[in-house]
């Protein structure tokens, strides 16, 4: 009985109960499509920065991450790579050594980055080797070759083919000279790496920079960052007890990256609590009017013997059956947005600058997720069912007497 | 009184029939209004960061290069004026400060590590007002003036170097004849910049002794400048055109087109989310009216019979909404008002200061009163307030009197 009571109580004021309805449904939808906006940038955000260099997992001796200096390097690298692709979730894994450098063609000279790189584990690992966009990337035992960011070998005034020299500092002050071929050029689209990158196989940079069998990270790749974060414990336990080497996840290879996250949701969880503040009290003025203007009805239903408890419950039907609709088809639409846009992509042309900038095309894929599906609708519920009480209360307070003479 | 005054204290005592009520609908207004004009605030001061962050590191609010500068930084697109004639070009009312720049890229080198670094040659007394680089290093001193071999570097790019105050360095860059110039230089000062990516990447030594280290006698790569007026960067620019008309002039918006870019967005995000929180107000608000009206029904119905023109009950109405929305935005402004004034001291964003680095801002965000935007965001609030009530007021001013005095509760 109170369900059809309510039910139709709603509909004595079609006008006003679709009006609410609509004001819950466009704050579900928009908090729906919202979060499945923000947490897909996000997780692009994370794949993309960490896909050109970083990797999903990185192995590392302790410490290099903050200070990268040439002499912590991790010992045998292949052995430990043996080791740890045995974990089913690491899809690839390969090692890694970092140095610096001066390169020179016969007329220019610039400082850049080299990375040595294993030619048979690096594509699975970094995109490099898909961004190449002259030339070839190294195959297996490729020896003194080296590939160079696109602007790097503009810069140098070199093409493919040409011969450039290196000049480094190696282990304890050594001199790392050597002289290699250019085979391929690589374009990020980020100008600052295009400028100061270089790739040269493992094997050779571990002679020019004399650190013979040695790396200085080994890099991981599974499903996504987000997987293989879940699965560092496992990775750690895989490696010597004794070593000093430690398993960073993405937070901690790219702590801004995080940072910058979480002060995105710090803002944008603002803007939420708002956005249902707003929403509320847009809704509780229609709700407590809704028992203000019945008040002789509810005074003359109190008189016949009807308990203020189960008046109360009627309202408070009322009040989850609005909610109900009004969130269902937010629900409805924010997912059917969201599930639209997971597919197409949302490109944003101004944006693509900026989003080159975290290593991002120009698209926003959302997703879908229990949570961003069902947190905002789950909050706005909560919060207007709270308010909700309140013309509940002064029911309970209602005299039937007096109330039956109120107009 | 006049018909016409009369509804102004009809409408006024009407509001406060169901002070309750009134009372949460200014509430849900207010803060709407509130999140609107603190958004905005905010974001302003956002991208008020982001351009100082984007102008403060070394770009200034336009430069001066030799063509094909910009896309290959290195020694050979240099440039050389006569010292007379530069003078005379920036000696403009517009421009506060301007500063002759050698900038190479090239490698330090301490005993145990090296690294790249972009090497900067400049005169720092006359960073001032320019850049970061004018403010006080966070310890040391500057190089002596002249061909001195002293250098100043970032805090944690002399961590990186395990070098400190007192000892020596080596630079290396190719010179004008393309060969490696090669220099010890003894560590004077450290700076702190902001970004992470200045402090490991700059050097600063002498104008001087970076002009005879590279041998590019009185050439310089770039000349930046700051104005008093930001706004006119764009003439300025048109005016050293005309000057330096062979060189490459550029406003800062060329050269961090990324700035330029979150202006735009957050321009778009502050009318975004002032239409979307006014669609949800209004429909409390017009909720709300509606039933303020349809109770009332009775009552406009004899004011009708008595001989009220529907014209005057319709104005009374939206009068009604005027006052509601009206208190509502103020009340909204006020609060927002107060609550910008409580951070005038800047918010701190303190441990995701490397995040706000990412989207470009400083850690610190100082969010300031726009006049202009806090009237534009309130008139609108409360004009489409006031419009979107014209349907309640309609339904009130439509009723047939006879059947409206006749209807019973």
């Amino acid at each position: 009985m109170i369900f059809a009571l309510a039910r139709r109580n709603l509909w004595r004021q079609p006008r006003r109960t679709i009006l609410s309805t609509l004001a819950i449904a466009l704050t579900t939808t928009l908090m729906v499509f919202m979060l499945s906006f923000q947490f897909g940038g996000y997780l692009g955000m994370i794949e993309s920065s960490m896909a050109l260099f970083d990797g999903h997992l990185q192995i590392q001796v302790k410490g290099y991450k903050k200070d990268p200096s040439i002499r912590k390097t991790i010992d045998n690298p292949n052995n430990l790579l043996s080791k740890i692709i045995q974990n089913p979730k690491v899809k690839h894994a390969g090692g890694r050594a970092n140095g610096f450098g001066l390169l020179s063609s016969p007329t220019r000279s610039f400082g850049a980055m080299i990375i040595g790189v294993q030619p048979e584990h690096e594509p699975g690992l970094s995109t490099v080797p898909k961004k190449i966009v002259e030339g070839r990337f190294f195959s297996q035992g490729a020896d003194n070759e080296i590939i160079l960011g696109q602007r790097l070998a503009q810069n140098l005034g070199l093409k493919v083919g040409d011969a450039v020299t290196l000049l480094g500092t190696g282990l304890n002050g050594s001199m790392a000279v050597d002289s290699l071929q250019i085979i391929g050029l690589f374009k990020s689209g980020i100008p600052e790496i295009d400028r100061r990158f270089a790739e040269m196989p493992l094997t050779r940079f571990q002679e020019t920079f004399s650190i013979p069998d040695q790396a200085h990270s080994i890099v991981l790749s599974g499903a996504s960052a987000i997987a293989l974060q879940e699965e560092k414990e496992n990775i750690l336990a895989l490696l010597d007890s004794d070593s000093n080497l430690v398993v960073l996840d993405w937070t901690e290879l790219q702590p801004p990256i995080l940072q910058a996250i979480l002060l995105d949701m710090s803002s944008a969880l603002l803007i939420y609590v708002v956005l249902i503040i707003v929403v509320t009290f847009s809704l509780l003025n229609s709700l407590l009017m809704s028992v203000l203007e019945r008040t002789r009805e509810f005074g003359m239903l109190m008189a016949l013997g009807m308990k203020p408890a189960i008046l109360g419950k009627v309202v408070w039907v009322e009040t989850l059956m609005l909610i109900l609709f009004g969130v269902l088809t937010g629900l409805l639409f924010g997912y059917a947005i969201s599930e639209y846009y997971h597919q197409t992509g949302i490109y944003f042309e101004a944006m693509e600058e900026m989003m080159a900038e975290f290593g991002m095309s120009g698209s926003i894929y959302p997703i879908i997720h229990p949570f961003t599906l069902f947190a905002g609708p789950l909050f706005i519920s909560l919060s207007i069912a709270l308010a909700g009480l309140y013309p509940i209360l002064r029911i309970r307070r209602l005299e039937p007497v007096m109330a039956m003479r109120k107009i | 009184m006049t018909q016409k005054t009369l509804i102004i204290p009809i409408a006024w005592r009407s509001l406060w029939r169901n002070s309750r009520r009134t009372l949460i609908t200014f509430a849900a207004i207010a803060v709407g209004v509130w999140s609107m004009i603190t958004l905005a605030a905010f974001m302003d001061a956002w991208v008020g960061s982001v351009v100082h962050e984007a102008t403060n590191n070394l770009t200034g609010h336009g430069q001066i290069h030799q063509q094909g500068y910009l896309d290959d930084p290195s020694v050979e697109y240099r440039f050389s004026l006569p010292p007379a004639s530069l003078d005379e070009a920036m000696e403009s009312p517009q421009i506060k400060a301007w500063n002759r720049r050698v900038r190479v890229p090239g490698i330090v080198r301490s005993e145990r590590e090296s690294a790249p670094i972009t090497l900067i040659g400049l005169d720092p007394a006359r960073e001032v007002d320019l850049s970061f680089y004018g403010n006080e290093l966070s310890s040391g001193r500057q190089p002596k003036e002249g061909r001195t071999a002293e250098i100043v570097l970032g805090r944690r790019l002399a961590e990186r170097l395990h070098t400190r105050i007192g000892k020596r360095v080596v630079i290396l860059s190719q010179n004008s004849s393309g060969e490696i110039a090669e220099s010890g230089l003894r560590v004077v000062g450290l700076f702190d910049a902001s970004l992470e990516e200045i402090e490991l990447g700059f050097v600063f030594i002498t104008l001087q002794k970076a002009q005879s280290l590279l041998d590019i006698k009185d050439a310089v790569h770039e000349v930046a400048f700051t104005l008093y007026n930001p706004e006119e960067v764009q003439s300025e620019v048109d005016r050293l055109k005309q000057v330096f008309s062979d060189l490459e002039l550029s406003t800062w918006s060329d050269l961090q087109p990324l700035a330029q870019t979150m202006q735009e967005m957050s321009a778009a995000m502050i009318g975004v989310w002032t239409v979307i929180m006014f669609i949800i107000i209004a429909f409390g608000m017009v909720n709300t009216l509606l039933m303020a009206v349809y109770e009332r029904t009775r009552e406009f119905g004899l004011l009708q019979a008595l001989g009220m023109k529907p014209r005057l009950i319709l104005s009374q109405v939206l009068l009604e909404a005027a006052f509601m929305v009206g208190i509502g935005v103020v009340v909204g402004m006020v609060i927002s008002i107060l609550s910008i004034y409580a951070f005038t001291d800047g918010l701190d964003l303190g441990p995701l200061a490397a995040g706000a680095d990412l989207f470009g801002s400083g850690r610190v965000l100082y969010p300031k009163l726009d006049l202009i935007i806090i009237f534009a965001i309130s008139s609108f609030v409360w004009i489409m307030g006031i419009l979107s009530c014209l349907w309640p007021a309609w339904r009130a001013a439509r009723r047939v009197p006879v059947t409206t005095i006749n209807q019973s509760y």
